[in-house]
């Protein structure tokens, strides 16, 4: 067995990486929090239904709906995940600040983590400046207006329809 | 066939070779920190990215383009210093390989923090340096081994919580994971010619939930790589079927793990043994 040639060569070596992995299955099982490089690998591991609500991120560039289809995978996931993020980043920024200090405190080294490097010091005019930047890179013209909705949509019969009136993302301050 | 330091350059070569491909490819899609030119970030329940953010770094990335050009410079610059010390077996490859896998994972926390690249895409590239941080061929062979066994173990625990989290058992998985994968870029064009092979799945879950099923099969069957090295070519194909499906139907780039199919490819190399006279042979 692999694991006892490697005791003969290093005992060392040995208890690093059955160290290493009780951390790592240990991580797998309380299922929370990950310490990188010891990930937890779901993988679309959880119950994903057809009729679940899909929330939809559109964005209208100059008045005009930008087709997704039209761009390199990268390109589309920049403009929609960036924007799904910087609408999260706030709540969840908070949210693992709290839980981390929480859990670094009974290590005696909470104190350390200041709340100040655990947020971003950004306003949504900011943001929009530097996503407008990146739609206009990516869809190659001159972007004047940026408007995002998101939309609620459940598939029914062979497509997915609006289940939802768009509700406009303010993050995106563009008039 | 006995393991030779020839074996260690080629690995090297190979772990190189795959990781200026990706750069290559990150570089092209402007996902590194000069391209995106970072503005915020967003936390993750990762400890080590948390103790990591104590130094602040995160915020002197933000909006200053001389430090985002010099991690990106950084992060391609030391694997490439690597293969040449390992090539030229100069004594600090074992300095410069603990850099490059400590700033792999450096680079990977905070790029993840600011777009939605995930961390676990740069394993490979943080695992793989400590290769080469050995100076005897001896520990390279075990940590060769080691680290084989890792990712069979990183593959398997991902067919395991499919099982666990019930996916496997839900004939409807497939498509919905497709309709959750792709929501945005099928309602943007119904005529589009993926948009429709991806209905087309939709609305025969069944054929969708065969390739499930099919990826679980590949996930969970790594285990026999726990107990033998003979299945290890059909494991290699395995794998590249896996990330080309994920790529294709997904749209999920797991390129950057190709790096670990060397633990595979060099597993069939014994080692010869001074103390028993005879190969050492690793049963995995």
């Amino acid at each position: 067995m692999f694991i006892k040639e490697l005791w003969t060569y290093s005992k060392k070596i040995t208890l690093a990486f059955i160290l290493f992995i009780i951390l790592w299955s240990y991580l797998n099982y309380k299922q929370g929090a990950v310490a990188a490089p010891m990930y937890v690998y779901g993988m679309y591991a959880g119950k994903f239904f057809v009729s679940d609500t899909q929330r939809v991120i559109q964005l209208y560039a100059n008045n005009k709906i930008i087709d997704l289809t039209k761009y390199s995978i990268i390109d589309r996931d920049l403009m929609q995940t960036s924007l799904q993020y910087y609408v999260a980043q706030k709540p969840v920024n908070e949210a693992t600040f709290l839980t981390m200090k929480r859990i670094l405190d009974h290590a005696y080294i909470g104190h350390l983590m200041l709340k100040e490097k655990y947020t971003n010091n950004i306003s949504d005019k900011e943001f929009t400046r530097w996503y407008i930047q990146l739609v206009e890179r990516i869809v190659g013209y001159h972007v004047v207006s940026l408007v995002a909705y998101e939309q609620k949509y459940l598939w029914k019969k062979d497509r997915l329809v609006p289940v939802s009136p768009p509700l406009k993302i303010t993050s995106l301050v563009t008039n | 066939m006995l393991l030779t330091n020839k074996h260690i350059r080629q690995f090297a070569l190979f772990y190189c070779g795959c990781f200026i491909l990706n750069f290559s490819w990150l570089a092209y899609n402007r996902i590194t920190f000069v391209g995106l030119q970072p503005v915020f970030f967003i936390s993750r329940l990762d400890f080590t990215r948390n103790l990591l953010m104590l130094t602040d770094l995160q915020h002197l990335l933000l909006g200053n383009s001389i430090i985002c050009w010099l991690f990106d410079i950084i992060y391609v610059g030391l694997p490439v210093l690597l293969t040449i010390a390992v090539y030229k077996d100069v004594r600090s490859k074992t300095l410069i390989a603990i850099c490059t896998a400590a700033f792999s994972l450096i680079y990977g926390s905070f790029i993840s923090a600011v777009c939605y690249m995930s961390p676990e895409l740069f394993v490979g590239f943080i695992f793989i340096p400590i290769l080469f941080s050995t100076d005897s061929l001896k520990t390279f062979y075990y940590y060769l081994h080691c680290l084989r066994f890792l990712f069979i173990l990183i593959f398997v625990s991902a067919g395991l919580w499919k099982i666990k989290q019930a996916g496997l058992f839900n004939i409807e998985e497939m498509a919905g994971i497709l309709l959750y994968q792709h929501n945005g870029y099928i309602i943007s064009n119904d005529h589009d010619w993926y948009t429709r092979i991806i209905y087309s799945l939709i609305q025969y879950p069944a054929i969708a939930y065969l390739f499930y099923f099919i990826g679980t099969c590949i996930e969970l069957l790594f285990v026999a790589g726990l107990f033998t090295r003979k299945f290890d070519t059909i494991l290699i194909v395995a794998f590249f079927l896996f990330i080309l499906f994920d790529l294709l139907l997904m749209r999920i780039n797991y390129f950057s793990w190709t790096a670990f199919m060397g633990c595979f490819y060099f597993s069939k190399f014994h080692l010869y043994d001074d103390r028993n006279d005879e190969n050492v042979n690793v049963s995995a």
